[in-house]
């Protein structure tokens, strides 16, 4: 139960900042991922 | 270099250890001294993982890699965000919930002692060899350009290193590592614009980004798919996803890094900011080396980088042949300013016609270079044939001491030595620690009534200091140092990443299996470097070492029965 309870609180305070959830912040991350790999895409194919 | 630079380089090396020594002091225990104050913010944590990875072969060789091969290195790094939230979701919660000083230990608690003992004998073994590296790279480099005795460099470097992180262990790393990047994003974003000021008035930032093009730097993504090219779009997204996920969920200097954050959240978010941040840092590090390029183009460049081998060169009995190749060298490069005039005149008015012309006859040109350097290097090779790295690894050291202002020189070097330091603190205290940790205490365990358990760690952060220098004094590679280093972690880092995996998503596999997995898939990695070399990139061994892993792990444990309780 005590650790239950431990557990239940560390769960509580890993709340991430900004968002409510953590996986929009992996969205964010793999978003900007993406949207570099295009924009040096773009710029390959511009400058090329 | 003059005295202000001297003063400038000096005076940033004593603050940094000063500072370091100073905030961390008192570590009256092991667990301070391996774990840190688990008190650090996530800006904190992630400045700390960029310091660790950023060593100085970062700053030397990858501007010089901008240089020649252009942008396309970048593709490397383009895995890493995903590896930052697979380890943000899957093996940071485990970390953080099993309270670990190192990596290994739950491989302990999932498999066996054996699991454990191997995981840490293969990271020590890969890390022992790259901490070497780490710190012959940038003393080989230094001591050549400033003439000191690669000696004096390896000493004056690993002594620094020692005196800050025996003094605060892992916290003293982690607050130096604070400093050490500030200095290195500003000393590279002042050397980026100022190497950017020092292009003719007119030739505006458009023109360069358009000429660096038009000459094939801005090779940035390139999506041609072939297994021994090191750097393409599929390579970077696959294959450098597995190194990641191995070198920052595995590696003890990392893992180090983010355990050391106040809380799972400090911890994940410091994950996720080298996520944010890496690419475009890396990008520009390698725009610092195009710009260099497009520098080069307009105004006098040299026959070699290291300046001083091609000063050696010319008092020795070559000279009248180097002296030859620099007159045609220089004939060359007259036709490819003028070149470069034309493009960039052609690119204003938009005469695409003129452009393709005068871009075939520039890469007439540029082969007729590339022939000149490779004669010049070869003879440079018959008079010092003990010098080694790769000339282009000097050349961006080379354009900072030739052209940058003096005051900023200094500043640049203490970028240099800063990187050497911070990644090197890391992997020192690292190798302690699993030394310490899942060795010493786990496995040979000595009662030892004359040393705290605190001065052992210490102790063994001198140890792997010395070895570290005696390898970077001895050694001598003639690879790209940083594909060198690279090359090293994909040989040994996919079994590693194998137990993880397997750990972490196959709850039926027990230990026997995946210890034996882990033995065959390491030498299956190192048969197949041996046999295939440079036919498959080294990217793939990361691959190749987990898979194997994870597939005769699963095989292994066919049949077997799990033991009645």
């Amino acid at each position: 139960m005590g650790t239950d309870r431990k557990e239940n609180q560390n769960r509580a305070d890993d709340k991430p900042p900004l968002f409510r959830q953590w996986s929009s912040w992996y969205w964010l991350v793999a978003a900007t991922l993406i949207g570099q790999v295009i924009f040096y895409f773009l710029i390959t194919k511009s400058f090329s | 270099m003059i005295a202000l630079d001297w003063l400038v380089l000096f005076g940033t090396l004593i603050f940094i250890v000063a500072y370091g020594t100073w905030k961390s002091r008192g570590s009256k225990n092991m667990e301070a001294f391996i774990k840190g104050d688990q008190q650090q913010k996530w800006w904190m944590v992630g400045l700390s993982i960029m310091a660790t990875q950023a060593s100085a072969v970062t700053f030397l060789s990858t501007t010089g890699q901008g240089m020649e091969d252009g942008m396309r290195f970048v593709q490397f790094y383009f895995g890493l965000p995903l590896a930052m939230i697979i380890l943000s979701v899957t093996l940071l919660p485990i970390y953080y919930k099993l309270k670990v000083y190192t990596a290994y230990e739950y491989l302990e608690t999932r498999f066996d002692l054996k699991t454990r003992t191997l995981a840490a004998v293969l990271f020590l073994l890969l890390r022992g060899l790259s901490v070497g590296i780490t710190l012959f790279a940038p003393s080989l480099v230094l001591s050549t350009i400033l003439g000191w005795n690669i000696f004096f460099t390896t000493v004056l470097i690993g002594g620094l290193v020692i005196i800050y992180t025996v003094s605060g262990g892992n916290n003293a790393v982690s607050i130096t590592q604070r400093v050490q990047m500030t200095i290195i994003l500003g000393g590279m974003l002042l050397a980026g614009g100022i190497a950017f000021s020092l292009l003719p008035s007119q030739v505006s930032f458009a023109d360069t980004i358009r000429i660096a093009g038009t000459l094939g730097k801005l090779n940035i993504v390139t999506t041609d798919f072939s297994w021994n090219d090191r750097y393409n779009i599929w390579s970077g997204l696959l294959a450098s996803t597995f190194l990641f996920l191995s070198y920052f969920g595995t590696d003890q200097s990392q893992v180090a890094r983010y355990i050391n954050g106040k809380s799972l959240t400090e911890g994940r978010m410091g994950l996720l900011f080298n996520g944010l941040l890496k690419i475009p840092m890396q990008f520009f590090i390698l725009f610092i080396g195009v710009l260099v390029f497009v520098f080069y183009l307009y105004n006098e460049a040299p026959l070699l980088h290291n300046a001083v081998l091609l000063k050696e060169v010319k008092q020795s009995s070559a000279r009248e042949e180097i002296i030859k190749l620099e007159e045609k060298f220089n004939e060359v490069k007259a036709h490819e300013k003028l070149l470069a005039e034309n493009l960039a005149e052609a690119i204003h008015t938009n005469d695409l016609n003129q452009a393709t012309r005068t871009k075939t006859h520039f890469f007439l040109y540029k082969q007729q270079e590339d022939s000149l350097r490779r004669e010049a290097k070869e003879i440079a090779m018959e008079v010092a044939p003990n010098v080694g790295g790769q000339d282009h690894d000097y050349a961006f050291l080379n354009f900072v001491l030739t052209h940058l202002p003096h005051g900023v020189i200094g500043l640049l070097l203490a970028v240099i030595f800063s990187a050497a330091m911070s990644s090197m603190s890391s992997e020192l205290s690292a190798l302690a620690s699993t030394t310490m940790v899942d060795i010493y205490k786990r496995i040979i365990n000595l009662k030892n009534p004359w040393l705290s358990d605190l001065a052992i760690s210490k102790m063994l952060v001198v140890l792997w200091a010395f070895i570290a220098i005696s390898f970077a004094a001895m050694a001598n590679f003639s690879e790209n140092l940083i594909q060198f280093v690279n090359i090293v972690g994909s040989l040994f880092y996919g079994t590693i990443l194998g137990l993880f995996v397997v750990a972490f998503y196959f709850k039926k596999v027990k230990a026997d299996a995946v210890f034996w997995a882990a033995v065959a898939a390491e030498v299956c990695v190192l048969a197949c470097y041996y046999f295939l070399g440079d036919r498959l990139a080294f990217l793939y061994y990361n691959i190749i070492g987990c898979a194997v892993v994870v597939l005769l792990s699963l095989v292994f444990s066919l049949g077997k029965k799990e033991p009645a309780l």
